[in-house]
């Protein structure tokens, strides 16, 4: 069993990457302070993986897009990286609207992606 | 012309059960009846199932025409009324001419020496009608024994219908049958001329010709066993059949037959060695997320984050990198499914090794004095074993199959002859021939 065929709640093994993303300052559209991650995650144990155009083949957190330039991008994360931990928080078993709450919370993100090619074959 | 092949199987002793199994069609089943017969049938190619449409010279409105499901077993004559009595004559009157040539074949002797002792050929001199020297004794022993043989080697192998109706004339028993004729027709002439013209038949003589036709018809036989039943066997073929709805295969080989015989042959072999087709198990259910605290009707889209906007969410509209996905959902579901069929399994396995030993413990605790009553041990026991049972049979889709009951009576079954609890398994975990299933399925056997 790898990593992208993982069922969530059941044990499971494999390599992973650490990631470091410090969040950058920035403004949004409205002009508000906030804090930028240059990238875009799907997914999450309430989704429809076989919805997902992507061919996302379990129920965990994927990257869904990482913009050039971000920290995101600078930290060495990349498209389609499954998110299994943050901080120390089991991704492999968050709902969507947990993740993103997750990822918003914390200006800097310690994650443990992995990534198919790289850290299972 | 159609050829249908019907089925008879030669079955074990106890026909007081239902004498017919008729198939109803089930989605994705065959439709050929196999019928349990009595052996009763008659010598020759007797055709042992009624059929309507496999005579060219019959009229019916079935006709040669006519599909597999509309043959039912008894009403075949109903239907067949305008050409009853020709059809009827058409079957039977080939075994009706070999039994009575064997009959008369195999009598003869017997006819022929007892016709000399009391007299028969009436126009004799009576003068050397008493004495019986040794060479008659000895003849008369030899003749008796000839006819034992011959009386079981015709019962043995010539005795019962050939499952193939057609063709209507098989060609190795007509060769038989007319050889047998020609023997009789012949001993017969030359006792007659000996007896009536000449005159100077003694008892030697007469049981001489009983004799020599005993030996020729054993001879004969002989030859009819060789040409029926031996000079098929030498491997000639190879034959491949391919199920339509699973693709199940099997090859066999076969020697010369003709091809209404290599039907029934492969169906014989079918009906032993396939594994019963599930057309359940092709109409898996999609994959289902079974996550005990979620709520699936939200799951109808899946959803984006963007931390720097907005969420969103994303219907899937055009053909985008999904269609790399594709040929490996299959292979994914595949893999799922056959792991939760092997973690099911081993489930099973493991309750039912503990329900066994916990019956050993118990049946070593009362002492070897007090035998083990099967159905309440089984009945003790059912319940820890119905669970990871009933899991399994969902699993691989056979649980139409195999009722409570039934699961009862062959786990008391089991315990009675105190089998180890995988023997108890193996009905449920390997796949079963096609005839097996049916018979456990209308419960006939326990």
């Amino acid at each position: 069993m790898t990593a992208f065929q993982h069922t969530a709640g059941t044990a499971m093994e494999c390599l992973s990457i650490p990631i470091t993303l410090q969040k950058e300052p920035g403004t949004d559209s409205e002009g508000r302070e906030v804090l930028r991650c240059g990238f875009k995650i799907g997914g999450g144990i309430d989704q429809d993986h076989t919805r997902s155009p992507y061919g996302y083949t379990d129920s965990g957190v994927y990257v869904t897009e990482v913009s050039s330039g971000s920290p995101a991008d600078r930290a060495g994360l990349k498209m389609h990286d499954k998110i299994l931990q943050c901080n120390g928080y089991d991704f492999t078993m968050v709902t969507h609207k947990k993740a993103v709450d997750y990822i918003k919370k914390h200006p800097v993100l310690n994650l443990l992606v992995a990534r198919k090619g790289v850290t299972s074959t | 012309m159609d050829h249908q092949v019907v089925l008879s199987a030669a079955q074990s002793p106890d026909n007081n059960r239902a004498p017919s199994i008729a198939q109803t069609p089930r989605e994705g089943h065959e439709v050929i009846e196999v019928q349990i017969l009595p052996q009763d049938d008659g010598w020759g190619d007797a055709a042992t199932a009624v059929t309507g449409n496999t005579s060219d010279r019959s009229n019916s409105p079935i006709g040669n025409g006519g599909t597999v499901n509309s043959i039912k077993w008894a009403t075949i004559p109903q239907e067949n009324q305008s050409s009853d009595n020709l059809g009827w004559c058409q079957r039977y009157v080939g075994s009706v001419i070999g039994a009575g040539i064997v009959v008369i074949a195999v009598a003869s002797p017997i006819v022929m020496v007892v016709g000399h002792r009391i007299g028969f050929p009436s126009s004799r001199p009576v003068t050397n009608t008493r004495e019986c020297g040794p060479e008659c004794h000895a003849f008369l022993l030899a003749l008796t024994v000839k006819l034992v043989a011959l009386f079981g080697a015709v019962w043995a192998i010539f005795w019962r219908g050939s499952p193939a109706t057609m063709p209507r004339i098989f060609f190795f028993r007509a060769i038989t049958l007319l050889l047998a004729f020609l023997a009789a027709f012949t001993f017969w002439l030359f006792y007659w001329v000996r007896a009536e013209e000449d005159g100077d038949l003694s008892i030697v003589g007469a049981t001489a010709f009983a004799g020599g036709l005993a030996d020729a018809l054993l001879a004969i036989h002989y030859l009819g066993v060789l040409l029926t039943e031996v000079r098929q066997l030498q491997p000639q073929f190879q034959v491949t059949v391919v199920r339509s709805p699973d693709g199940m295969s099997k090859q066999w080989i076969m020697g010369s037959l003709s091809i209404q015989r290599a039907a029934v042959w492969v169906l014989q072999n079918y009906y032993s060695e396939f594994p019963l087709y599930n057309p359940h198990l092709d109409r898996m259910p999609p994959i289902r997320k079974r996550q005990p605290s979620m709520n699936n009707s939200t799951a109808t889209s899946f959803k984006f984050y963007d931390f720097d906007g907005i969420s969103s969410t994303f219907t899937p509209t055009g053909r985008m990198s999904r269609r790399g996905s594709s040929h490996n959902e299959r292979f994914y579901e595949e893999h799922e499914y056959e792991r939760r069929v092997r973690k099911r399994r081993a489930r099973l396995v493991a309750a039912t090794e503990e329900a066994f030993t916990h019956i050993k413990r118990l049946q070593d605790e009362q002492g070897p004095a007090v035998p083990l009553d099967a159905m309440e041990a089984a009945a003790a026991v059912f319940p820890s074993l119905a669970r990871p049972l009933q899991k399994y049979l969902r699993v691989t889709r056979q649980q139409p199959w195999h009722t409570a009951e039934s699961v009862l009576h062959h786990l008391a079954a089991c315990l009675r002859l105190g089998l180890a609890p995988r023997a108890f398994l193996d009905r449920y975990l390997s796949y079963q021939p096609v005839l097996q299933v049916r018979i456990i399925f209308y419960n006939i056997d326990d």
